[in-house]
């Protein structure tokens, strides 16, 4: 079976349009990502994760939607005028931001509790009960202890009550962290609920995960990621000008930068955050992106070698052509597994997948509107005959072979 | 022909070891804390802090020093974390203060006119961060495996600097392990010279030697009372002199921690407690007073510290002081508490995500290279067999970025497989037979498939340098994702097409 074959597409015939294109799309997100600043009043350019910017972030469950802007609006009347929330395609949960609290750093279970009352009483408009704890939020450990201390089978013995923990953790577990009512609890002495119930309620919510990052931290990470791309793009350079030349290393590394750039466009296209993992998939991109990029650049040369009096542009186009069935079959795959990630994958990586489905899109196309592009400008430009003696390598395995 | 014999044992031995290394995979790998739920933390030691204690010990030895010397002296105040000044000084034991001073190793001493000018030495400050360091490190680590904490991490961050990374697997209670962690849990007792009253003003002037502590006290109303008390500077007995401590409860059944001393401090304690029967002992803890009971007797190796505690802070005392104290206090700069139902939540979604992506994978193969198809999934399904097994003895961690980039690695080595049978399929319509087509496939193929997964590790190795926790999980599987596939796709695939073919004579046609 094969999709194509034998076409004789002129891809790099649309190559200013195209490159055009590109450049309106990160002109655009230049525009949207000072716009958001703007808007938003920040003093870093892009909208970072609490792994950049510092500060807490709380990921909460709620039992049913809650519409976002009223989650803002309480949190701004209870005192939290910086805050943020952002919501994930589940709509039963949100990711509360609070900025560095300047004061202290050690105080994020008692914003997290400030947070959770908030929460209860103003946006699920319901009542703490007073004096009572969330069993939702109760450690099994603090469980085991009031069980012990109430003792309401009289028997004195903690281990006795251990068995009831784990049930109440199993349950809370495996419901996304929401337990059902005490009464309505299964599988639980009648006497440890009546127990519980004198000091635990349950509320409509739990939180999943809180994230606090000092301010020094913060911008030492994001010193971190900033050296980790340039490195990694140094090291990349020096490699494929190692491996072809110096204008092919350049090309291959400005395609790479493209991907970047669009990706952070989509970024502030759709308001995402930047975050440590999304950095992760910045650097896979440039990864994959480059992947891409030598395997046409191994053909290339490879067919330089047997059509040297063929302009080069015919020549790139010619083995875009033949490599159309490979670009479309790993690419697409590649694409494929993106979209699961993206759709499946869930919350915590949804960024993640997203920065991987839009570089894994963009670095397909930059390969030959921007490297294959790229060199051809060089070459028209500046009329030299691609070197095909600088071309190292190129007695090794597919010497050998023919 | 003996070749393939042999490569064909070795990729099924391989592959023996491989599934030996991840059976059962619940107990053979590792998952990180974004998929098991825990507390991450990183914390720095307050260095300076050490520091100034090691300045404030010498401090009291020089006094004592030259009290016995008898080298007459106003006061020894510290001045900053690691200097000192020695005032009124007579100007005509210059001599002998010299001889005295040069004594002491580790101090640069700087005499002028009546004052003294005492500085620690660059070396030595350098020396006693690094020791601070690994014994707040240590002592860290014996806390929080005296509290119960399985896989616990607890390591210095990068190489040096005074940060520390603590990692708490399915621990949900971070105030309460932040606690046990970061209290320096310094126990003094000391005597009571004055006190209690309730201002600190009707403690002035402070006795010689003496300093002001407080109490601070929960009342059944729930407002607090404090009070104060004029307590001497030095200790009586030290919490290094502890051979013991464990939970229990005082005479009114309220939780409370008692503590054995050793035998040395026993009796030194003893013969204390004998002359000064009728004053007041204060229990000291991080320089706060506990509770300060009149000396009714002798006492020599056992001592009950109560207060206000819950059963949970009594034993959490307890272990911090099994431990020792902490050369300095600890500050909190990044805190990630994972619960366990996100952690369960991410696996099964990051594993249907896996599962999707790769049946997507595969049906893609199988129908559009049919029989070769059949081989690259052979050769899938060992890569991801060889991963599981890399990762699980090298105890790597499992993260869910290292999932995404399982997934990821899946996608990459099929693009090994397909460059590969690309080439095939041109070469075979060029008319080469289906030998010399496989044989001139897969060598036209290497480089390129070499070049793309060498430049993919260029950019995971700097993701590792660069990430933390669960970005650095996802470099370590994507390069070891990769090598397997360079491995399976080239190796494994090539090997079983020579197998196939080995038994036939002549092949024609092969199905791809």
């Amino acid at each position: 079976m094969e999709i194509f074959r034998d076409t004789k597409i002129d891809f790099l015939k649309y190559k200013t349009p195209a490159m055009l294109i590109s450049l309106a799309i990160i002109l655009a997100g230049i525009f949207a990502v000072v716009l958001d600043r703007n808007q938003q009043n920040r003093t870093e350019l892009f909208r970072y994760g609490v792994d950049f910017s510092g500060g807490t972030a709380i990921h909460v469950k709620f039992r049913q939607a809650v519409p976002l802007d009223t989650l803002r609006s309480e949190l701004k009347r209870a005192g939290f005028p910086d805050s943020g929330v952002q919501g994930f395609s589940d709509s039963t949960q949100v990711l509360i931001r609070l900025p560095q609290a300047t004061e202290s750093e050690e105080e994020t279970e008692a914003l997290a509790d400030k947070v959770a009352q908030i929460l209860t009483v103003n946006v699920l408009k319901g009542t703490v009960p007073s004096g009572k704890k969330d069993l939702n939020g109760a450690s099994p450990d603090e469980l085991k202890s009031y069980l012990q201390l109430k003792d309401p089978w009289k028997v004195n013995d903690p281990q006795k009550y251990q068995g009831a923990v784990d049930k109440i953790k199993q349950m809370r577990d495996s419901n996304s962290g929401l337990l059902q009512p005490i009464d309505q609890l299964a599988g639980l002495d009648p006497k440890v609920k009546a127990s519980l119930k004198e000091n635990y309620y349950v509320s409509d919510f739990a939180i999943l995960s809180t994230e606090y990052v000092g301010p020094q931290v913060g911008s030492e990470l994001r010193e971190q990621a900033k050296l980790a791309i340039a490195w990694s793009l140094a090291g990349l350079l020096i490699y494929v000008w190692f491996r072809f030349e110096f204008v092919w290393g350049f090309s291959a590394i400005a395609c790479l930068a493209h991907d970047v750039l669009i990706t952070l466009a989509f970024f502030a296209f759709t308001g995402r955050e930047i975050s440590l993992t999304v950095v992760a998939a910045f650097l896979t991109i440039v990864g994959f992106s480059l992947n891409d990029t030598i395997v046409i650049y191994d053909r290339v040369r490879d067919n330089l070698k047997t059509m040297r009096t063929q302009p080069l542009e015919s020549v790139i186009n010619l083995t875009l052509n033949q490599m159309l069935n490979r670009t479309i079959l790993t690419n697409g795959t590649v694409t494929i597994v993106t979209i699961v990630l993206f759709l499946f994958g869930g919350e915590v990586i949804n960024d993640f997948a997203f920065g991987m489905l839009v570089g894994c899109i963009s670095g397909t196309y930059s390969t030959v509107y921007i490297a294959s592009a790229l060199i051809v400008l060089y070459h028209n430009r500046f009329g030299k005959k691609v070197k095909t003696t600088s071309v190292k390598a190129g007695k090794t395995a597919s010497g050998r072979a023919s | 022909m003996k070749n393939l014999q042999w490569k064909l044992a070795l990729v099924f031995i391989l592959a023996v070891i491989g599934v030996y290394g991840v059976y059962p995979p619940k107990e053979r790998i590792r998952l990180g804390l974004d998929l098991k739920g825990g507390i991450h933390l990183v914390a720095e030691v307050k260095i300076d802090e050490a520091l100034a204690g090691y300045t404030d010990r010498f401090i009291d030895v020089l006094r004592k020093d030259l009290q016995k010397k008898q080298v007459p002296f106003k006061d020894i105040i510290r001045d900053s974390n690691s200097t000192f000044v020695v005032s009124g000084l007579a100007a005509d034991k210059e001599a002998n203060l010299r001889k005295i001073f040069e004594n002491y190793g580790e101090w640069d001493l700087t005499l002028s006119g009546e004052k003294a000018l005492g500085k620690l030495r660059p070396a030595v400050i350098t020396n006693k961060s690094e020791e601070a360091l690994q014994l707040a490190i240590r002592i860290i680590r014996e806390r929080v495996d005296r509290f119960g904490v399985a896989e616990h991490v607890v390591q210095r961050q990068g190489l040096t600097g005074g940060r520390v990374i603590i990692q708490l697997p399915g621990v949900e209670d971070p105030d309460r392990i932040k606690d046990l962690i970061k209290n320096t849990a310094r126990l003094e007792l000391r005597l009571v010279t004055a006190g209690p009253v309730s201002s600190e003003t009707g403690l002035s002037p402070v006795a010689e030697g003496s300093e002001v502590l407080s109490e601070t006290e929960v009342l059944k109303d729930g407002s607090t009372r404090v009070q104060y008390y004029s307590v001497q500077r030095s200790a009586i007995v030290s919490g290094e002199e502890l051979q013991n401590a464990n939970r229990t409860t005082d005479q009114f059944g309220r939780p409370a921690v008692n503590f054995t001393l050793t035998s040395a401090a026993g009796s030194k304690f003893g013969d204390f407690t004998e002359a000064n029967r009728g004053k007041s002992l204060a229990i000291v803890l991080d320089n706060k007073v506990q509770s300060a009971p009149t000396i009714q007797d002798k006492i020599t190796t056992d001592g009950i510290i109560t207060g206000q505690f819950t059963i949970e802070e009594a034993n959490d005392l307890a272990v911090m002081l099994q431990s020792g104290a902490l050369p300095a206090g600890l500050r909190f700069l990044e805190q990630r508490v994972v619960g366990p139902s996100l952690g369960l939540d991410s696996i099964r979604k990051g594993l249907m995500a896996c599962a999707i992506g790769g049946g997507v994978i595969v049906l893609f193969m199988l129908a559009y290279y049919k029989f070769s198809g059949v081989n690259a999934v052979v050769a899938l399904v060992l890569n991801m067999l060889f991963l599981m097994a890399f990762m699980s003895y090298f105890d790597a961690t499992l993260t869910l970025p290292g999932i995404a980039g399982i997934v990821l690695s899946i996608g990459m080595a099929v693009d090994a497989n397909v460059l590969i049978f690309e080439r095939i399929k041109e070469d075979l319509r060029l008319g080469k037979t289906a030998r010399s087509a496989l044989q001139s496939g897969f060598a036209k193929a290497f480089w390129p498939i070499f070049d793309s997964n060498v430049t993919t590790i260029i950019a995971a190795v700097f993701l590792y340098w660069f990430g933390t926790g669960p970005v650095k999980g996802f470099a370590v599987t994507l390069i070891i994702g990769i090598c397997c596939s360079m491995f399976t796709a080239i190796f494994v695939s090539r090997l079983l097409f020579d197998w196939i073919l080995s038994g036939k004579r002549k092949v024609e046609k092969i199905s791809i």
